[in-house]
C-alpha cells in the first residue's frame, strides 16, 4: 500500500466526516452564530437582502448602505425587501433623493430591485413611485421563481378588504416559501412597541393555516430574531438607519437573538428547503447567522 | 374556529342583517306614502347616508382627477410630488366652502365614536399605549389642511377598523391627537374630522 493510496483513503474519510458534519448541521433548524460568513452562496439560490426603518438621509443610513454595497460584492443578492418607514419626515421630491435613491445608488445602478411596504411613516402615495416596485397597491404580492412569493402587508391599515386578499393569495400560492413581510412586528419584546396583537388575532391564523415558516417585520428600531411563535420564524429588522439604543427587554423569553446597540441589515439565502440568513452590523460585524428549515420538511419543528 | 374567524363570521353577520335593514327600508321608504317615511333602523338609515356622501367626494374627485396627469407609477419623485400636490389643490378648491360633518354626519360620528370607545375599553393598558406612541401630538385639526409631512401615520387598529363604517380605498380613518380624521390617503388632506373621540393619552 503506497502512501498515495493512505493518503487517498484519510482523504476520503475526511470528505465523509466533513459532509456528515455539514448533515447534522443542516439538520439543527437553528445553527449558532459564526464568527465569518455563513451563506452557501450557491448559484441557483434566491439571494435578498432585508432593511427596515431605513429613511432617515442621515448619516448612519449611508454607513449602513456602504457596508450593504461592500456585502454585496461577495454575496450578489438580486432584490431587496423594505420593510418600512422608507422616508421619515417630509416626502418631497428631494427626499426620495436622499433618503433612498443616493444612499443606494450602487445597488440601484446595479440592477437590485427594492419591494417595499409601508410604513407609519409613508405616504401611501409610495406605491406610485416606481423604484419601490409596488405596482400601485399598499399591499401585493412579488415571486421569485417556483420556491419563493412575498406577500407584503400594509400593516398600518389593515382593512377587511386586505384580510380576505392576503386569505385568496396565500391560497393561490404554491411555492415552497411563502414570506410575509409587514411594518409592524406581530411578536416583540421592544419595550417602546412591542407585539401586534391584533396582528396575532387576524393574521396569524392565516400564516398558520398556509404554512407559512418565516415573518419578517420592522417599526422596532433593533434587530430581533424570535423563537419560533405556534412554528413561525419572526426576524425583526428596524434598524437599518434608526436605532433605538437599549430598547430589547432583557428577560424576554421570547428573544432568541438581539441586537440592540447599533443599526444592521440581514442578508437572506433560500437554496430549497433552507433558508440561510445573516445579520450584519454598520461596522461590519456577523452578529446574527442561521438556517431555517421550512417546517414540512423540518424533522424537529417542536424543539425550534 | 379561530378567533379571527369568529370576528370576520360575526361582521359578515352585521353586514348581512344591515343589508336586509338597509333593503327593507328602502323598500318601506319606496313604497309608504309620505307620512311614513321614517327609517325602520336609524343606524343603517345613517350609514347609508355617509355612503351617499361619500360616493358624492368620489364623483367629485374622479372629475377632478380628469383634469390632472394620472396618479400612476413614476420613476420622478419630482413628477410624484406634483401630482399629488396638483390633486391635493384641486381638492381644496372644490371643498372650499366644506365643513365638519359635510362628510361624516352627526348620528355615524356618533356610531364611530363608540366603536372606538368600545375597542378601547376592551384594550390592555399596554396595547393602550402601544397605539398611542405613534399618535401625534396636535392642535384641533382644520378640513382642507394638509397632513403633517413630519408626523406619522397612527395605525389604527385592525380589530377597530373591522367595527368601522368600510372606506373607499383611496380614504382612510387616521388618529391625530385625540381626534379621528377622514383623509384622502393620495393627497393627504383632511376631508372631514370627528373631534375627541379618543381616550385622553
Amino acid at each position: 500500500m503506497s502512501f498515495r493510496r493512505i493518503d487517498v483513503r484519510r482523504l476520503r474519510t475526511l470528505l465523509i466526516t466533513i459532509c456528515l458534519a455539514v448533515s447534522v448541521a443542516a439538520a439543527q433548524p437553528v445553527r449558532p452564530a459564526a464568527p465569518s460568513s455563513t451563506l452557501p452562496n450557491a448559484a441557483n439560490s434566491v439571494k435578498f437582502l432585508v432593511i427596515g426603518d431605513s429613511g432617515t438621509g442621515g448619516r448612519e443610513q449611508y454607513q449602513v448602505a456602504a457596508k450593504i454595497a461592500e456585502a454585496r460584492l461577495r454575496f450578489p443578492f438580486t432584490f431587496a425587501i423594505m420593510l418600512g418607514d422608507n422616508l421619515y419626515g417630509s416626502e418631497n421630491a428631494s427626499a426620495y433623493v436622499s433618503k433612498f435613491e443616493r444612499p443606494y445608488k450602487p445597488l440601484l445602478d446595479a440592477g437590485v430591485k427594492f419591494y417595499a411596504a409601508l410604513g407609519n411613516h409613508d405616504e401611501p402615495s409610495q406605491r406610485l413611485y416606481d423604484k419601490f416596485n409596488m405596482g400601485e397597491k399598499r399591499y401585493y404580492t412579488h415571486g421569485h421563481g417556483d420556491e419563493v412569493d412575498f406577500f407584503v402587508l400594509d400593516s398600518t391599515y389593515i382593512t377587511p378588504q386586505q384580510i380576505d386578499w392576503l386569505e385568496d393569495e396565500l391560497e393561490k400560492s404554491d411555492a415552497k416559501w411563502k414570506i410575509p413581510y409587514m411594518h409592524h412586528p406581530m411578536y416583540s419584546s421592544g419595550e417602546k412597541h412591542g407585539s401586534e396583537r391584533d396582528l396575532q388575532v387576524l393574521v396569524e391564523p392565516l400564516f398558520l393555516k398556509h404554512g407559512v415558516d418565516v415573518v419578517f417585520a420592522g417599526h422596532e428600531h433593533f434587530y430581533e430574531r424570535l423563537k419560533p411563535q405556534k412554528g413561525i420564524f419572526y426576524i425583526t429588522q428596524g434598524g437599518a438607519a434608526k436605532l433605538r439604543k437599549g430598547n430589547l427587554r432583557d428577560n424576554s423569553v421570547m428573544t432568541a437573538k438581539g441586537f440592540d446597540t447599533d443599526r444592521s441589515f440581514t442578508l437572506v439565502e433560500i437554496l430549497e428547503d433552507h433558508m440561510f440568513f445573516e445579520t450584519i452590523s454598520r461596522l461590519g460585524q456577523v452578529v446574527d447567522s442561521g438556517l431555517i428549515t421550512r417546517r414540512e420538511v423540518s424533522e424537529t419543528p417542536s424543539t425550534r | 374556529m379561530t378567533e379571527a374567524a369568529r370576528v370576520r363570521d360575526a361582521m359578515r353577520g352585521a353586514l348581512a342583517v344591515a343589508g336586509v335593514v338597509s333593503l327593507l327600508t328602502l323598500s318601506a321608504v319606496a313604497q309608504a306614502p309620505p307620512k311614513a317615511r321614517q327609517p325602520v333602523n336609524a343606524e343603517a338609515a345613517a350609514l347609508q347616508d355617509f355612503q351617499m356622501r361619500l360616493d358624492a367626494y368620489l364623483k367629485l374627485r374622479a372629475s377632478l382627477v380628469k383634469g390632472l396627469k394620472p396618479l400612476t407609477t413614476t420613476p420622478s419623485p419630482v413628477e410624484l410630488a406634483a401630482r399629488q400636490a396638483a390633486l391635493a389643490a384641486a381638492i381644496r378648491r372644490a371643498r372650499a366652502a366644506a365643513r365638519p360633518g359635510d362628510l361624516v354626519p352627526p348620528n355615524v360620528a356618533a356610531q364611530i365614536a363608540k366603536a372606538i370607545r368600545d375597542d378601547f375599553n376592551r384594550r390592555s393598558a399596554a396595547d393602550e399605549r402601544a397605539t398611542f406612541s405613534e399618535v401625534p401630538n396636535a392642535v384641533r385639526p382644520a378640513i382642507n389642511q394638509t397632513y403633517p409631512a413630519d408626523a406619522a401615520l397612527p395605525t389604527v387598529p385592525p380589530l377597530l377598523l373591522l367595527n368601522l363604517p368600510r372606506l373607499p380605498d383611496s380614504l382612510q380613518y387616521r388618529f391625530y391627537a385625540r381626534h379621528m380624521l377622514l383623509l384622502d390617503a393620495d393627497a393627504q388632506i383632511i376631508l372631514d374630522y370627528i373631534a375627541n373621540v379618543l381616550p385622553p393619552h
